[in-house]
């Protein structure tokens, strides 16, 4: 199992129904903000690790093998994982519902329809900032039903979020 | 045991029936105790500051025997000392709770402000008021006083006043809940349809009372019924109903040189049985009385208990009404309800037990909420049925309906789960035995847990279902505590498929259901992708469409219009 390619199908389905996937991918440059967010948490966590390793001599039997195993693991992730993440993750809003796959190994469709979203928001942390890049959140009356959309060019989302906003506001509906 | 008189009639009364004027009429006025400078403050019941004096009169007593009587060489009987401070404490700040408390009911909301140093200032709206709640202690009960709860299903908008007197309780329940004036208000007399009082204690027995017609626009869904008690009675748990008591009087009788757990050996022989067989007699003789405490409790707690529906002008409500001595009265408004859920832990389960309760938006699903939402309390599962299909009346119950088994691949999972938990447990203490953290047996606990994995496995698998019923959907899941969902298909705020790489090999996939009711979300785990397909697109057809196609057709459809 290494990277599915562009063309295979997202969608999936049984005989008679396949779930088809959302129209746009996500930009670019996710690829390499998913890295570097990967990167420095690696940095940090095997970081801390090490120096335990580095400190206390009674712990290093034990500690040893998990900061191998955790290392192995992040090694993975920036090997993989960004560019999987890439090839899968697809976004769309229309005037009904704002529609997400995402996840790499486990794969994940998410739909809400407009007239249930409580909130939209943009965020952009430092990473993010730099590369110009924004995360979309779309809030629900759900705790697990709210959509996050990462990784898309700031302009997007913020005509997304405008888009979004308004078509809300015309929205008859109690967001329950 | 004076309470309750002024009850029965008022379901002739009706008086400020029709106050709830709506908010929009008149222009909005700011919340806030200087609003509505011409409606004036009430007070609690003046009753209060009696009911205060006697409770500050018997916690002072333990003090005056401890320091009076008990006062040994070794110092005062501290034990006594401290619970005649905490005693004389909650009194004098129940005192100044009385002294500094006001409320007032205007066209909008009902206020209430607290506080000696720091004033304190709540509300509800009047038109997001729940319920409307009153309980009793036997302090209350003696001073013919009701604790009042006014709840607007956000625990941090809720407030009570502690206490009011009966009329002025009824008058204030009344005013606020105007749908549900024909209510006869929770009566404190043990009546039961003439049914003979069951194992009650002495004050309960022989008690004769009728009970008054329903009115006739209330709809009675569930009524006590006394193997209720049984199903309760025999809880593992029983023993701390003994346990709990038998402890504390230990802690209160050491001051006086009364050593009880001494006494206790004594009685069953410690010496000669030795500790196993001792425990063994004192839980043979402590169940019983557990058991019996825990019917006494269940009895006092839901004596009477009606489930009814109060199909009046405007709103109709659920309402539950229950208690002996601490009368309890829930209202749930009835648009609210979205669906019903059954809760069935292992035993219950064996046993045919089941507890209900309704989903609904707006609770919190809290612990204090709980109460307001759980609409039964264990009963067996034929009669959880009857009421369920009594509460979602107007289509035949989705409880009934027959759920169909998800992919045997499912099972498969859950075993291989078991198997590489245990696995990796016995791995990791195996490891650690050989390091010498752990003692080098230790790995075998992983051993022993893989057949009660596989066990809980295969119970997980077993418990797994769906169906859609009429415009409900209906999830079954839970290995050790299985839980039966009914949720509307108007309730549904979105959809989340999720599929593993494994789940996709074996086309599964798990899809979860976000609402804004109860649980907040719903998951039917690893049903086949058809199935799953085919139950979102059975329950929301439209919203399905806009990513779920026929297979074939669809996908060239949507490239064109792109």
């Amino acid at each position: 199992m290494t990277e599915a390619s562009p063309s295979a199908p997202l969608g999936l389905g049984s005989e008679e129904f396949v779930i088809h996937p959302p129209r746009h991918r996500v930009d670019r440059r996710f690829i390499l903000w998913r890295t570097l967010n990967t990167f420095f948490w690696a940095l940090g966590v095997l970081g801390v690790l090490v120096t335990l390793y580095v400190l206390f001599e009674n712990i290093r039997t034990w500690l040893l093998p998990i900061t191998l195993i955790i290392g192995a693991v992040y090694l993975v992730n920036l090997a993989v994982m960004p560019t999987w993440r890439y090839l899968v993750h697809r976004w769309e809003t229309s005037d009904e519902a704002v529609y997400v796959l995402q996840g790499w190994l486990t794969r994940e469709w998410r739909i809400i329809p407009i007239s249930r979203i409580q909130r939209i928001d943009t965020e952009r942390g430092p990473l993010q900032q730099m590369l110009g890049l924004a995360t979309v959140k779309v809030v629900t009356a759900s705790s697990e039903g709210g959509i996050t959309i990462e990784g898309l060019d700031v302009e997007v989302a913020e005509k997304t979020v405008r888009h979004l906003n308004e078509i809300t506001q015309a929205t008859p509906g109690d967001a329950t | 045991m004076t309470a309750g008189n002024s009850t029965s009639d008022t379901t002739t009364e009706r008086t400020d029936a029709v106050e709830a004027v709506p908010v929009e009429v008149e222009p909005e006025i700011a919340p806030g105790p200087e609003s509505h400078p011409e409606i004036p403050w009430e007070r609690l019941s003046i009753r209060m500051v009696w009911v205060n004096l006697v409770r500050l009169i018997l916690s002072i007593v333990p003090g005056m025997l401890a320091t009076a009587v008990l006062n040994t060489p070794a110092g005062p009987a501290w034990p006594l000392l401290i619970a005649s401070a905490v005693g004389v404490s909650a009194t004098v700040l129940a005192f100044l709770r009385f002294l500094k408390t006001r409320y007032r009911v205007t066209d909008e909301r009902v206020e209430r402000k607290t506080g000696w140093l720091v004033r304190k200032y709540r509300y509800v709206p009047r038109d997001r008021i729940r319920s409307v709640d009153s309980s009793v202690r036997l302090r209350h009960r003696l001073a013919g006083v009701r604790v009042v709860h006014i709840g607007s299903g956000e625990s941090r908008s809720s407030f009570k006043l502690d206490a009011l007197s009966i009329a002025t309780a009824e008058e204030l329940r009344r005013k606020l809940m105007p749908d549900a004036s024909d209510e006869p208000a929770p009566r404190p007399l043990p009546v039961a349809e003439g049914e003979p009082v069951a194992a009650g204690g002495p004050e309960e027995a022989g008690r004769e009372a009728v009970e008054p017609e329903p009115a006739p626009q209330e709809e009675v869904l569930a009524r006590f019924r006394r193997p209720w008690i049984l199903y309760e009675m025999f809880s593992v748990w029983a023993i701390f109903v003994v346990g709990g008591p038998v402890f504390g009087l230990y802690w209160f009788l050491q001051p006086f040189g009364v050593d009880l757990l001494d006494f206790i050996g004594d009685l069953v022989g410690y010496e000669q049985r030795g500790f196993w067989w001792s425990l063994v007699l004192c839980c043979a003789v402590a169940y019983p009385f557990g058991f019996v405490g825990l019917a006494l409790g269940f009895a006092m707690g839901n004596w009477n208990f009606a489930l009814v529906r109060t199909a009046t002008k405007g709103r109709p409500a659920l309402l539950t009404r229950r208690g002996l001595l601490s009368t309890r009265t829930v209202y749930r408004d009835e648009a609210r309800i979205r669906g019903i859920s059954f809760k069935e832990p292992l035993v219950w389960r064996w046993l045919g037990l089941t507890k209900t309760s309704v989903v609904t938006t707006g609770l919190k699903q809290g612990s204090g909420d709980d109460a307001a939402a759980s609409i039964l309390p264990r009963v067996r599962m034929r009669e959880a049925r009857e009421v369920a299909a009594k509460v979602l009346a107007g289509e035949p119950s989705p409880m009934e309906a027959r759920l169909k088994r998800h992919p045997r691949g499912a099972l498969t999972r859950r075993l291989l789960w078991a198997t590489y938990g245990s696995a990796i447990v016995a791995g990791v203490l195996f490891w650690l035995g050989r390091t010498d953290v752990l003692p080098d047996w230790t790995w075998l606990v992983g051993v022993g847990i893989w057949p009660v994995a596989l066990l809980a496995a295969v119970l997980a698998y077993l418990a797994l279902g769906h169906a859609l019923s009429g415009s409900y959907l209906v999830v079954r899941r839970g290995a050790f505590s299985r839980t039966t969902v009914a949720l509307q298909d108007r309730a549904v705020i979105g959809w989340t498929l999720r599929q593993s790489i494994l789940q996709r090999m074996g086309r599964r996939m798990t899809v979860q259901i976000p609402t804004s009711a109860g649980e907040r979300h719903y998951v039917l785990p690893d049903a086949g992708t058809r199935q799953s397909l085919a139950f979102v697109r059975g329950s929301t057809p439209e919203l399905a469409a806009r990513f779920i196609k026929e297979a074939g057709s669809g996908g060239e459809n949507v490239k064109k219009r792109q």
